[in-house]
C-alpha cells in the first residue's frame, strides 16, 4: 500500500516515464486490478507521459482512486502547458495512431481504457483524463 | 411474514367479535343478517373455510357483472375492502374486464373444469398460481371463484438461476486442449465487447499455459456478427499471433461468410474452414502430424 | 535497468537477446545498437528477442522491435520475439501497434524451432 490514494507527480524527463509506470503498477495492482488492466493502464499511461515530455517538454501526471456506486476506479489525468492539439476531431479518429505531435495514439488509448475527456487548446496546453472501473 | 401475521393479530384483537377483512357475500334476495351465512349453495360457508387462511388469496366474483361478492383476510390486506366494486377494476385497476380473463375457462363450455394459471398482479407485483372453476351461488347463478397462492419467491428464484445460467452461457468460451499444441475454443451466443475481453484474456491465457500453436475458434454456434463482433474477432486474432500461435476458425456457416463480406471485413491471412474437421487437418499439419484414413489406405493396396 | 547490463548472446547461428521486464528508452535504444553490431559481426540466420518477462510494451517499444526487424531483415536475418505475456498481447493489439514484419514464438524454444526451418 505504498501509493497514496491521490497524488501528483512532476514528468520533465524520460526517467520519469519508468517511475509514472511504476507508480501506476503499484496504484492498481494494490486496487485489485487484474494483470491485463493493470497492463492496459500502465500502457496508457506510458503513451501519455511520453506525449508530455516529446511535446510539451514538461507536465504533471495527477492520480485518484474513485469511488462511486459501490464502484472502484482509478483516474489518471495528465496535463500540460504546452502546444495543444490543433484537430482534435481529427486526432481522435480511429487509426489515427501514426500520426506525430501532441494528441497521437489517443484513440488507441481510450480503447485500452473505460472513460477518456480530453481539454486541449492550441498554444495553451492539454489535459488528458482517463478512468478504468473495477469489473464487478 | 412474522410482522404481517402480528398486524392482523393486533386488528383481530380490537374487535374479536366481529370477522373483520373477509368481504360478505350478498346474494340479492338475501337480507344483510344473513349476509355471513352466504356462500356456495351446499357445503360450509366459505368465510368459514377461507376467511383466517394468509397465505391463499380467495375470492368470488359475478361473471356478469363482475361484482366482488365473497373475498377473505388475504385478500383484503392486499386489495382492500371492495366488497360489491367490479373486480377488474379492483384487482388490475382496469375500466374493463380484462382481456386475459379466464371466465371463458370455466363457464359455458368448460363449465366444471378448474382451471390452473400463473400471472403477476400489477397492483401488488406479486406472481400468483391461481386456481380458478365456477361454483354454484343462492339463487341459482352461478359465480367464479378464484384461490390465488402467491409464488414471487419462487419466481424470484427461478429468475435469479435462469440469469445465472445465461452468464455462464454468455460469459464463459470453454478453452479445451485437444492435442499437445492444440486447443478448441467454441464460441456460443452472442459476443459483447465484455464477453469479448474475458475470451481474449482467458484465451490467450490458456494458449500460454499449454503452449499450443494453433487454435481452433469455431463459430458455429455463433448467434449473428456484425463490425463490432468482426472487430474483435480479428483483435484476438492479431494477440494470438503476437503469442506466436495462430488461430484458424471454423465452423464458417454460409450466413456468417455472407456478413462478413457484406461488412468488408477482410479475414484474408487468417485461415478458414467451414468445418471442424477441416480445421483439425491444418492443426494436426502445423503440428507435424498426419491424418492417415486406414480403411481407404487399405482399401487403394487392395 | 542500465542499458549496459543487456546482454546479446550467440547461440549456434542465431542471436538471443533477453529484454529486462521494464526497460527505458535508453536501453531499448541500445538494444537496436548492440543487435545490429552482433549481426554485423556474426552474421547469424537470425534475431530472437526473448520478452518473457516484459511487463508492458508502449508504442515506442513497439516501433523499436518493428525498425530492428526491418534493420535485421536487411542484413539478412529474420527476428523472432519470443513468450509475450497474453496481457501485453492484448494490450498492444488494443492500442493498434505493429511489430510489423517480426515474428512470434510461444517461448525461446519454439523459436530456435523457427528459425532453424527457416531457408
Amino acid at each position: 500500500m505504498g501509493v497514496p490514494q491521490s497524488g501528483e507527480m512532476a514528468i520533465h524527463c524520460e526517467s520519469d516515464l519508468i517511475q509514472a509506470r511504476k507508480l501506476v503498477r503499484e496504484l492498481t495492482t494494490d486496487l485489485g486490478f487484474g494483470v491485463t488492466d493493470v497492463t492496459r493502464i500502465i500502457t496508457a499511461a506510458s503513451e501519455l507521459v511520453r506525449n508530455i515530455y516529446r511535446f510539451a517538454g514538461a507536465g504533471v501526471m495527477q492520480w485518484q482512486v474513485l469511488e462511486q456506486d459501490r464502484r472502484v476506479g482509478v483516474e489518471l489525468s495528465f496535463v500540460d502547458h504546452g502546444p495543444g492539439i490543433a484537430d482534435v476531431e481529427v486526432a481522435m479518429q480511429p487509426g489515427f495512431t501514426s500520426g506525430n505531435g501532441m494528441g497521437m495514439g489517443l484513440p488507441g488509448i481510450k480503447r485500452l481504457m473505460d472513460e477518456m475527456e480530453l481539454k486541449t487548446e492550441v498554444g495553451k496546453g492539454t489535459d488528458v483524463t482517463v478512468r478504468k472501473w473495477l469489473r464487478g | 411474514m412474522s410482522k404481517n401475521t402480528e398486524k392482523r393479530e393486533g386488528k383481530k384483537a380490537e374487535k374479536p367479535q366481529s370477522k373483520r377483512g373477509g368481504g360478505r357475500a350478498t346474494p340479492s334476495p338475501a337480507p344483510q343478517a344473513e349476509a355471513r351465512e352466504s356462500g356456495p349453495s351446499q357445503g360450509p360457508p366459505l368465510s368459514a373455510l377461507f376467511d383466517d387462511i394468509e397465505e391463499v388469496v380467495v375470492y368470488v366474483s359475478d361473471p356478469e357483472t363482475y361484482e366482488l361478492l365473497y373475498f377473505n383476510d388475504a385478500f383484503e390486506q392486499s386489495w382492500g375492502n371492495a366488497l360489491g366494486e367490479q373486480c377488474y377494476k379492483v384487482l388490475q385497476g382496469r375500466d374493463a374486464p380484462c382481456p386475459f380473463c379466464s371466465n371463458p375457462h370455466i363457464f359455458g363450455e368448460n363449465l366444471g373444469r378448474t382451471y390452473s394459471w400463473e400471472f403477476q398482479n400489477e397492483i401488488t407485483r406479486r406472481w400468483y398460481r391461481c386456481l380458478d372453476k365456477a361454483l354454484d351461488w343462492p339463487g341459482g347463478r352461478k359465480v367464479r371463484f378464484e384461490m390465488a397462492i402467491d409464488i414471487t419467491q419462487l419466481k424470484e428464484a427461478e429468475e435469479v438461476m435462469r440469469a445465472q445460467a445465461d452468464e455462464i452461457i454468455e460469459l464463459s468460451t470453454p478453452v479445451i486442449p485437444i492435442w499437445r499444441g492444440v486447443v478448441v475454443a467454441p464460441l456460443i451466443g452472442s459476443l459483447d465487447s465484455r464477453r469479448a475481453a474475458s475470451l481474449a484474456e482467458d484465451l490467450l491465457t490458456r494458449v500460454a499455459e499449454t503452449q499450443s500453436q494453433v487454435v481452433l475458434l469455431d463459430v458455429t454456434g455463433l448467434a449473428a456478427i456484425d463490425t463490432q463482433v468482426a472487430q474483435h474477432l480479428i483483435d484476438t486474432i492479431t494477440a494470438v499471433r503476437l503469442l506466436g500461435a495462430r488461430i484458424v476458425l471454423t465452423g464458417m456457416r454460409p450466413a456468417i461468410a455472407q456478413t462478413l463480406t457484406h461488412l468488408g471485413i477482410d479475414l484474408s491471412g487468417v485461415a478458414t474452414r467451414s468445418s471442424l474437421a477441416g480445421g483439425l487437418q491444418i492443426a494436426f499439419q502445423e503440428v507435424g502430424m498426419r491424418i492417415v484414413d486406414e480403411k481407404a489406405e487399405k482399401g487403394r493396396r487392395a | 535497468m542500465a542499458a549496459e547490463a543487456l546482454s546479446v548472446i550467440k547461440v549456434r547461428d542465431m542471436l538471443l537477446v533477453t529484454v529486462p521486464p521494464d526497460p527505458d528508452d535508453e536501453t531499448i535504444t541500445a538494444l537496436q545498437d548492440r543487435v545490429l553490431e552482433a549481426m554485423e559481426r556474426h552474421a547469424p540466420k537470425g534475431l530472437i528477442l526473448d520478452i518473457t518477462t516484459v511487463e508492458s510494451l508502449d508504442s515506442f517499444f513497439a516501433r523499436t522491435i518493428a525498425e530492428t526487424t526491418q534493420m535485421v531483415a536487411l542484413m539478412g536475418g529474420l527476428t523472432v520475439i519470443a513468450g509475450m505475456r497474453p496481457a501485453v498481447a492484448i494490450t498492444t493489439t488494443q492500442l493498434g501497434l505493429t511489430l510489423g514484419s517480426t515474428l512470434a514464438a510461444l517461448d525461446v524454444d519454439m523459436a530456435m524451432d523457427l528459425l532453424a526451418n527457416h531457408d
